[in-house]
Order: structure tokens, then C-alpha cells, then sequence
């Protein structure tokens, strides 16, 4: 394993998106890598400042519902 | 939990209910994520809907084989619709309130006292103004692994990218949406 660790390694290994091997040696060597820690702080710091959801009017989820029930078979009631 | 693709099998079979738990399941993540690329509450509404009506259109004429991977596909669908939106669309007139804000920005938010909705509210248009601020790639990326939580294999898949470049974005986008702060966190002292 490269001992250089790249700000896209940090990136995936924040994201759980990195190897196994690069997880390892990361998890392994984080304490004596300030820098490493720095930057991972920095990104959930940031992702935590802009972690907000919107939702949809109802209205516009009632359209897309009557749009999707259009769609269906009708129920024979005879 | 039941999966995506067992979803829309079972509303393919005529499970209304199952496109309903559809919908709820992912109506945050897509809408956020459409909503904060194009930083338009009304054509963000437009979208989403656009979006679902295809969704409904490509099921039901048997296009659908993604499996579980449903939000990828939909969202490429989002990712699209929003370009070319942006692009091409020319601004609704807005509908505010009597303070002069959005009404729509108000929806969904019945729960908390009018202080913490015009809180929210404010902070949120002031986070979504400052993501707008980025360059277009970096913004997409950005919005693609945050709000829609696609992984970033996904993600260059979507905008026919190289993986190391998505990831690159990304860390220009960190970089600069901190700068921002930091600067906003000045200005206002």
C-alpha cells in the first residue's frame, strides 16, 4: 500500500467507498495523521452545516399518484 | 425491507400501494436533490413531477430493467430534466408571502412555530444559494453524493465522467463551499 494518501482516498474512505486495504490502512494510521483527521473533520463539519431536506407540495405527490392509479385496471364490482 | 425492484413489480401487477411506498420512500432525496441544482422552488416542483410521470410512463410500457437500482435511473432522469431546464427555461414569476418570501418555502414545515420556519427557511435558501455558487460540475457532483446519496461510481456513470474526476470535484466543491463560509462567517462579524 502507497503510504501516500490522496485527498480522494480521504474522500471515498469518509463515503465508505474505498478498498478494503486502503480502509485498512487508514483506520490503522489516522491517529498519527493529523492532517488526514483535519480533512475528514472538515468534510462532516461542512456535511453537517448543509444537511437540510425539502419535500414536494402534496400536490404535486397527488399527481403523480392519480398519474401512476391511471395506469392500473379499474375493479369489476359485478 | 422490501426492495425497489419488488416495488414496481408489484405495482406493475396492479399494487397501487407499492408505487405510494415507491415514492415516499425516495420523494426527499429526488426533490431535495432537484431542488437545490436548480434553486427554483416552482421549477423544482415541475421536475420532480416530470420526473415521476416518466418514471410511470417507463414502467408501465415495460422499460424498466434497473432492478434495485431504482434512484440511479430516476435520478439520471432528474439530473436531465434539470439541465436542460436551467438552460432553457425562462423564470416563473414568484408568489411571495406578505414578508416577501417564497410561499412554497413554508410547506411541509407545519409543525414548528413561524420563528423556527422562518429560520429554517432562510438558512436553508442561504445554504442552497451558496451550493448555486459553485461551478455547474462541481455542484452536480456535490448534490449527487449528498442529497441523492449515490455513490460515486453511480455518479460517473450518470454524467459520463471519469471516477477520478467526479472524486476531484468533489474535493474542489468542499474546498469551496468552505471558503464561502468562512467569508459569509466574516462578513457577518
Amino acid at each position: 500500500m502507497n503510504t501516500a494518501i490522496t485527498h480522494s482516498e480521504l474522500i471515498l474512505y469518509y463515503y465508505n467507498e474505498c478498498s478494503a486495504e486502503c480502509k485498512a490502512f487508514i483506520d490503522n494510521n489516522l491517529a498519527s495523521n493529523p492532517s488526514w483527521s483535519a480533512y475528514l473533520e472538515q468534510m462532516a463539519e461542512l456535511f453537517h452545516e448543509f444537511d437540510f431536506a425539502e419535500l414536494p407540495h402534496p400536490t404535486t405527490s397527488s399527481i403523480i399518484l392519480e398519474e401512476s392509479l391511471s395506469y392500473l385496471p379499474t375493479v369489476s364490482h359485478d | 425491507m422490501i426492495t425497489d425492484g419488488v416495488l414496481i413489480q408489484r405495482y406493475i401487477a396492479g399494487n397501487q400501494a407499492a408505487f405510494e411506498t415507491l415514492l415516499k420512500r425516495h420523494k426527499a432525496r429526488i426533490f431535495t436533490s432537484i431542488y437545490v441544482l436548480v434553486n427554483d422552488r416552482y421549477l423544482a416542483e415541475d421536475i420532480f413531477q416530470e420526473v415521476f410521470i416518466k418514471v410511470v410512463q417507463s414502467v408501465n410500457a415495460g422499460k424498466y430493467n434497473h432492478e434495485d437500482k431504482f434512484l440511479p435511473w430516476a435520478m439520471r432522469i432528474a439530473r436531465n430534466l434539470s439541465i436542460d431546464h436551467i438552460r432553457s427555461r425562462k423564470r416563473m414569476p414568484m408568489v411571495t408571502d406578505s414578508e416577501g418570501g417564497d410561499i412554497f418555502d413554508n410547506i411541509g414545515l407545519f409543525e414548528k412555530s413561524p420563528e423556527q420556519l422562518r429560520i429554517e427557511k432562510d438558512k436553508n435558501a442561504h445554504l442552497r444559494s451558496l451550493i448555486w455558487k459553485l461551478p455547474e460540475e462541481q455542484r452536480e457532483v456535490l448534490v449527487l453524493r449528498h442529497y441523492a446519496d449515490l455513490s460515486f461510481k453511480e455518479i460517473a456513470a450518470l454524467t459520463n465522467s471519469n471516477l477520478n474526476t467526479c472524486i476531484g470535484r468533489m474535493h474542489y466543491a468542499v474546498l469551496n463551499l468552505r471558503k464561502m463560509m468562512q467569508k459569509n462567517a466574516v462578513a457577518v462579524k
